[in-house]
């Protein structure tokens, strides 16, 4: 068994070359940068960077919205997925076949479904346009996730609680989420994932790099410094941003082992 | 029993499609795109060519290519390449040929992405050459030579003295609300012919507006006056094609067809760039045409015209520094002794008093000034927006100081 | 009554999802409907009937024939390969048993929400100096190793009954074969779910193509349709519908064995 174990370990070795190389180097550049003066005095300037992002107003806005992205647009997708997935449940036969249309958003060309928004919320001034948007192009796979889930729930127990009385949404709190709540956490997970990808469907919606105050997040932030040769801003902010979501990852990987049953 | 065979057959069916897709799509294999239009930037270049990126061509002088070290000059596919080719620190391109209207321009000189010239004589010496105001802009605030440039582009106003005389039209006192009201009283019955390329100017004013006054701060003045001139560009700025009475001939060139009609019109809006082509020859050749600044904003606001630099800047990473060290002083040695038009209408001290053509647009470039313009996102964006009727004048006023501060803050 | 109701709600959802889809396939087929530039439709239905996008795209334009093999090539391969190694992975981290996994497992999820801003400008000097710019290998060597696949194939295999191990143990010792001939089987429906999304993912890339390929013979269809230059607004549409086809095929085809065969599995 021991062996086992040990050869297990050698599994990991293609992906770990493979994500040192493309994704741990590139971090430790993006560190390096965002430790100099200037991508072309290198001259070595310490947290001096650092401190002038994090002062600028800008940044701060940024990372609100992407903070507010997160904390309003991902639970939002996770319980429309939950409940979708759900009434999915329900249905047999050929009403299963339902499922797909959730699934198109995902796989569809982003400048397609733009066009359509943008025609349908001509006019509007708040952050849900985005918002919607980043749901309705994830959901698809969160309901995927939370089908498997809910299949996985054996049948009897809903017997059983049926018998005690339960019914309707006293059954599903106390029956169906506890059971379902690890796969819960990891769809928000992968909901917050998404989050930080929802950059080319915002650009697109918006048509510049200087959206409305409330839709200006991280990745306009650090695009717009991209291209303005201004290489550190965007390096010390990436390291900022990803500290921050390291805290909300451990904070959700606790969170799932208290609650895997 | 039935269902299972449907389910079956819709997965055969759905298996036929995908390798017909794939046959589909496996003779694109085959296909080519049509070539590109730069192989050295594809392929690269030999092994003593250097090689320059740019973001248009037209704006090269022909200089570039007569040094004794070859170049060649490509322009990206994809012009946020040379964004990332910059913060990469690429060594396979050896310069760039930029504007000073481009805002990558002042983010090179901003962020010290040059090749610092102070110590090539030649370079100096080709300064010395140059009217003040290019030298300066070719001087960073530490004193580096940063850029060499090799073109400027002045926009003006081309008129013939004796029609315009004859239809009152006097362009030395003009402000722009005075330029339109008299455009519009002028006869349209197609005898004699005007001509500007964005439809009276508008282009123009809103430059002009940004070079003089600026979006931030406006005070109520000035407001107004920019809202009375975007007024009167929705009025006025109608594509070529509807045939609006302010482009009298269907074509451009009917004007130059020949001398008579050429000697019949009244006015064109032109950039001395264009004045250096063949095609102007005439202008220069038949008497009787002159050149004089844009049209005021204001009553007694008088402001230089507004100028482009063309310039060379030197990848300070390149691989093949020493030999473009040498073909920039052998080209800024050419440039100095050339004397072809664009040139002595950069240079300090010329005289053409032989054609009064000449002379004005000579005045005009040495007496004009360059000024930064910020990318389209920030400030174009919305005046268009504000053009096509999207949004009202004090929204569009907000929006554009909203967006100058972030882009000068964030 | 209350099935009815369920059953309205689900298809109203189901045809506002499907929506933009259904008007990207409508338009493609009408004449000039929607305003370039300015992507906004200026009309919900078009106004007349035609194929001259499709023509113009496929006569006149036929080499873009070439750029969607390249996407066929690029999205296949780069999930053929991701697979083949974040499956491996997905095990190493559900089964062995080793210091510092936790922590490693946790830099797997960190790196997977790295924005692409991140880490576009690294990879494109780490690339330039290994000289593969320019290269199918820009596009489709970064992307075999992206953690995502790994981060979910570990939570579907977290699940596995160790008997079943104990018992592959008594038949063989190559920890490769239990791998492949036990485990794989029981989560062929997790992977293909997995291959679905990556294949997706790839499929749609549009800022990779952009920065690491210089040559149009490389170059893959979903940025050209996403630029759109040289094309006109019907022909992008025609081409979005064509783009849209073996994706859809692909979940179409794979779909019912998505929902098959979880039992077993707890997550």
């Amino acid at each position: 068994m021991k062996k086992y174990l040990l050869k297990c370990r050698l599994l990991l070795i293609p992906s770990l070359f493979g994500v040192a190389l493309f994704y741990v180097l590139p971090y430790v550049r993006v560190i390096y940068y965002s430790l100099i003066e200037n991508q072309f005095s290198r001259k070595f300037v310490g947290v001096q960077n650092y401190e002038k992002v994090f002062q600028n107003e800008y940044f701060r806005l940024a990372l609100k919205n992407s903070l507010l992205l997160i904390v309003i647009a991902v639970p939002v997708l996770v319980v429309a997925a939950f409940l979708l997935s759900l009434l999915l449940l329900k249905m047999k036969g050929y009403w299963k076949l339902l499922r797909i249309a959730f699934i198109f958003p995902m796989l569809v060309p982003t400048a397609s479904v733009v066009v359509v928004w943008r025609t349908l919320f001509d006019g509007s001034e708040s952050v849900w346009p985005v918002y919607l948007l980043f749901i309705y192009k994830n959901i698809g796979l969160l309901i995927i996730l939370l089908s498997a889930a809910f299949s996985t729930l054996e049948g009897d127990i809903y017997e059983a609680a049926r018998l005690d009385g339960a019914c309707g949404f006293v059954l599903h709190r106390k029956i169906t989420l506890p059971l379902i709540s690890p796969t819960l956490l990891f769809t928000v997970l992968i909901g917050v994932v998404y989050s930080f990808k929802v950059f080319r469907e915002s650009y697109l919606y918006f048509g510049t790099s200087y959206p409305p105050d409330h839709s200006y997040t991280l990745q306009y932030y650090m695009n717009n410094h991209f291209y303005k040769l201004n290489y550190q801003n965007l390096a010390s902010a990436a390291v900022m941003t990803s500290l921050i979501v390291a805290v909300i990852v451990v904070v959700g990987v606790r969170l799932q082992k208290k609650f895997t049953v | 029993m039935k269902g299972k065979k449907t389910k079956k057959t819709k997965k055969k069916w759905l298996a036929v499609w995908g390798v017909i897709g794939l046959l589909f799509a496996g003779c694109g294999k085959t296909q080519t795109p049509p070539e590109t239009q730069n192989p050295g930037e594809v392929t690269g270049v030999p092994e003593d060519t250097l090689l320059g990126y740019t973001y248009s061509k037209i704006y090269a002088p022909y200089q570039l290519g007569t040094c004794d070290v070859k170049a060649e000059l490509v322009e990206p596919e994809d012009s946020e390449l040379m964004v990332t080719k910059l913060l990469a620190g690429d060594s396979d391109y050896d310069f760039m040929m930029l504007s000073t209207d481009s805002s990558l321009a002042t983010d090179i000189l901003r962020t010290g992405a040059y090749y610092a010239l102070n110590e090539i004589p030649e370079v100096a010496g080709l300064l010395d050459r140059y009217h003040d105001y290019i030298k300066e802009a070719a001087t960073a605030e530490n004193g580096d030579i940063w850029m060499i440039p090799c073109g400027v582009n002045v926009p003006f106003v081309l008129y013939r003295e004796d029609v315009c005389e004859e239809f009152g039209l006097d362009f030395d006192n003009m402000t722009y609300t005075e330029f339109l009201e008299q455009v519009e009283a002028l006869p349209k019955n197609g005898e004699h012919t005007f001509f500007t390329p964005y439809g009276l100017m508008t282009g123009d004013i809103t430059s002009k507006f940004e070079q003089v006054y600026g979006y931030e701060n406006m005070s109520e003045s000035e407001k107004s006056l920019l809202r009375n001139y975007m007024e009167k560009m929705r009025v006025y700025d109608v594509p070529f094609n509807e045939g609006k009475w302010w482009f009298l001939s269907s074509e451009k060139t009917v004007s130059h067809l020949s001398e008579e009609s050429m000697k019949k019109m009244i006015f064109e809006l032109e950039r001395s760039d264009n004045m250096t082509l063949s095609i102007s020859l005439d202008f220069f050749r038949i008497d009787g045409f002159r050149a004089i600044e844009l049209p005021d904003l204001e009553e007694g606001v008088d402001c230089p015209s507004g100028a482009t630099v063309y310039f060379i800047v030197i990848n300070p990473k390149s691989a093949k520094l020493e030999q473009t060290i040498e073909y920039v002083s052998q080209l800024c040695e050419k440039l100095q002794k050339d004397t072809s038009l664009p040139f002595r209408w950069m240079s300090r001290g010329e005289d053409f008093s032989d054609n009064a053509l000449r002379q004005d647009i000579y005045r005009l470039i040495s007496e004009a000034e360059v000024y930064a313009t910020y990318p389209y996102d920030v400030v174009g964006a919305e005046l268009m927006a504000y053009r096509e009727g999207k949004q009202d004048f004090d929204t569009m006023i907000t929006e554009i100081q909203r967006n100058i501060k972030m882009y000068k803050e964030e | 009554m209350k099935k009815f109701l369920v059953k309205s709600v689900l298809v109203l959802c189901a045809l506002l999802f499907l929506l933009p889809i259904l008007l990207t396939v409508v338009h493609s087929f009408g004449t000039q409907s929607v305003d370039e530039g300015n992507f906004r439709l200026t009309s919900l239905m078009p106004s007349g009937f035609s194929l001259v996008g499709y023509y113009d795209l496929l006569i006149e334009h036929f080499y873009v024939l070439r750029n969607f093999w390249n996407s066929v090539f690029y999205a296949g391969s780069i999930t053929c390969l991701n697979i083949a190694v974040s499956v491996p992975a997905a095990y190493a981290f559900s089964q062995a048993k080793f210091k510092g996994k936790e922590l490693l497992f946790f830099f797997y999820i960190m790196l997977m929400m790295m924005p692409l801003q991140v880490t576009l400008l690294p990879n494109y000097i780490g690339l330039r100096d290994m000289k593969l710019l320019d290269t199918p290998f820009a596009i489709v060597l970064p992307s075999i190793f992206a953690p995502f696949s790994v981060f979910l194939l570990t939570q579907y295999m977290k699940g596995l009954e160790q008997s079943y191990v104990e018992a592959a143990l008594l038949e063989t010792k190559s920890v490769f074969r239990i791998m492949l001939q036990m485990i794989v089987p029981q989560l062929r429906t997790c992977i293909l779910a997995v291959f679905v999304f990556v294949f997706a993912e790839y499929w749609n890339m549009v800022e990779q193509a952009d920065i690491y390929l210089k040559r149009e013979t490389l170059k893959p269809l979903s940025g050209l349709l996403a630029i759109g230059e040289g094309l006109t607004t019907s022909e992008v549409l025609a081409g979005s519908v064509i783009f849209m086809i073996p994706i859809v095929i692909l979940y179409l085809y794979f779909h019912d064995s998505l929902e098959v065969g979880l039992e077993s599995m707890k997550l």
